[in-house]
C-alpha cells in the first residue's frame, strides 16, 4: 500500500511542475528555425557563383556548349590560327599549353573573335601570361594545345563579365615534334 | 493550422529560390542551321586583274543568303594564314540564292581595288555558308553561320591584291 501511496504522490508532483506554454514553444521554435535558415543562407550564399548570362537570359555555361572552334599550326609552328565557325562571338581565348608531363601553362590572347572570324598567326608575341608583360613560348616545347573560348556575359546587375569557358568545351591541337 | 501555413510558406520560399537559381540553366531554342545547307563552288576558280571571280552553286535543300570567304593565302613563299577575302566580311547575295539555281547565286569579284595593297598567292578557298532565319522567341530574322556546310577548294596560280 505504501509502494502505491509513494507512486501517487510522485506522478501529482510531477503534473504540477511549470513549464513553457505551447504556443511559446511553437513560437521558440519556428523563430529559432527561421534564425538559422537564414544564417545557412547568407553563409552558402558565399559558395554559389553570380549566374551570369548570353543572349537573353540563357547562362553563359550553356553558350559555352555552342561554341565551335577550330585551331591549326602552320609548317613551321610557330603560328597558330584559330577560327570561330559558330556564331558565339568569343570575347578572347585562353591557350593551355600542355607539355608531355601533362604539366601546363596559361596565356591569354585578348583579340575578339567574331562569329565566322578567323584569328591569324597568333605567336608568342600575342599573348600574356598572368603577372608577366611578356611572354616568350615555343609551341614545339609542348605536346598540345588546349583552345579555350572566353565569352562575355552579363550578370544580374547589368554589368558585362568574362567568363572562361571550361576546358571541355576546349579545343585540342596537337603538336608535331620534330 | 500553424503547421500548415508554415509548411506552404517553406515550400513556396524554397521553390521560388530554387527557380531563380534555376533558371539561367533552361536551354533556349537554338537557332541551328539546318542539316541539308549545302554550297559548292562550280567551275574553275578564275583569277584575272588581281581579282578573284567565284561561282557559287547551293546543292542544299534551303536558301542561302550569303557566305565568308577565306583564302589560305602567302606573301611569295611564306604562308600567313587564312585571310578573308572579302574585306566587309560577309558577302550577301542580292536575293537569296535558291537550292540548284546558279543565277541567284553570283558573287562580286574578290580582292582591293587599290593599287597599293599587297599581292597575295591564295591556294585554298574556304567557303561558309550564311543563312538568315527567324528566331522563334524573339520573332526576329537573324544571321547565322552553317559551320556545318563549309566547303573548300584548292586553287592554282591565283594571285589577288588584298589589304594587309
Amino acid at each position: 500500500m505504501n509502494i502505491k501511496n509513494n507512486l501517487k504522490v510522485t506522478s501529482k508532483n510531477k503534473m504540477n511542475k511549470k513549464g513553457v506554454s505551447p504556443i511559446i514553444a511553437t513560437v521558440l521554435l519556428v523563430a529559432m528555425v527561421l534564425v538559422i535558415a537564414i544564417i545557412v543562407f547568407f553563409w552558402l550564399r558565399g559558395f554559389l557563383k553570380e549566374p551570369i548570362t548570353k543572349f537573353g537570359d540563357e547562362n553563359v555555361e550553356l553558350a559555352c556548349d555552342k561554341v565551335v572552334l577550330t585551331g591549326k599550326l602552320d609548317d613551321s609552328q610557330t603560328n597558330l590560327e584559330i577560327s570561330n565557325n559558330g556564331n558565339v562571338p568569343i570575347e578572347e581565348v585562353k591557350l593551355k599549353l600542355v607539355d608531355a608531363g601533362g604539366n601546363y601553362d596559361s596565356y591569354t590572347a585578348g583579340s575578339r573573335l567574331k562569329a565566322g572570324k578567323t584569328l591569324r598567326q597568333i605567336n608568342e608575341k600575342d599573348l600574356t601570361k598572368k603577372d608577366e608583360t611578356s611572354a616568350k613560348i615555343v609551341f614545339e616545347n609542348y605536346k598540345k594545345i588546349v583552345i579555350i573560348p572566353v565569352l562575355l556575359g552579363k550578370t544580374s546587375s547589368g554589368e558585362e563579365k568574362k567568363y572562361v569557358c571550361p576546358d571541355r568545351n576546349g579545343k585540342e591541337v596537337y603538336i608535331t615534334q620534330k | 493550422m500553424i503547421g500548415y501555413v508554415l509548411l506552404i510558406t517553406a515550400a513556396i520560399a524554397m521553390s521560388f529560390i530554387v527557380y531563380s537559381w534555376m533558371k539561367t540553366y533552361v536551354p533556349k531554342g537554338e537557332l541551328k542551321c539546318p542539316d541539308d545547307v549545302s554550297m559548292t563552288i562550280t567551275d574553275t576558280i578564275r583569277c584575272t586583274d588581281a581579282k578573284m571571280i567565284v561561282t557559287i552553286k547551293n546543292n542544299g535543300l534551303f536558301n542561302i543568303d550569303g557566305y565568308t570567304i577565306k583564302g589560305d593565302a602567302y606573301k611569295g613563299a611564306v604562308g600567313v594564314g587564312k585571310k578573308d577575302l572579302y574585306e566587309q566580311g560577309y558577302f550577301y547575295f542580292g536575293k537569296p540564292c535558291k537550292p540548284q539555281e546558279k543565277d541567284d547565286c553570283i558573287s562580286l569579284p574578290f580582292g582591293s581595288d587599290n593599287l597599293t595593297d599587297p599581292l597575295f598567292t591564295i591556294k585554298e578557298v574556304e567557303i561558309t555558308p550564311i543563312r538568315a532565319q527567324s528566331n522563334a522567341e524573339t520573332g526576329k530574322n537573324e544571321t547565322i553561320i552553317c559551320g556545318n556546310a563549309i566547303t573548300k577548294k584548292t586553287i592554282e596560280d591565283c594571285i589577288i591584291r588584298l589589304k594587309n
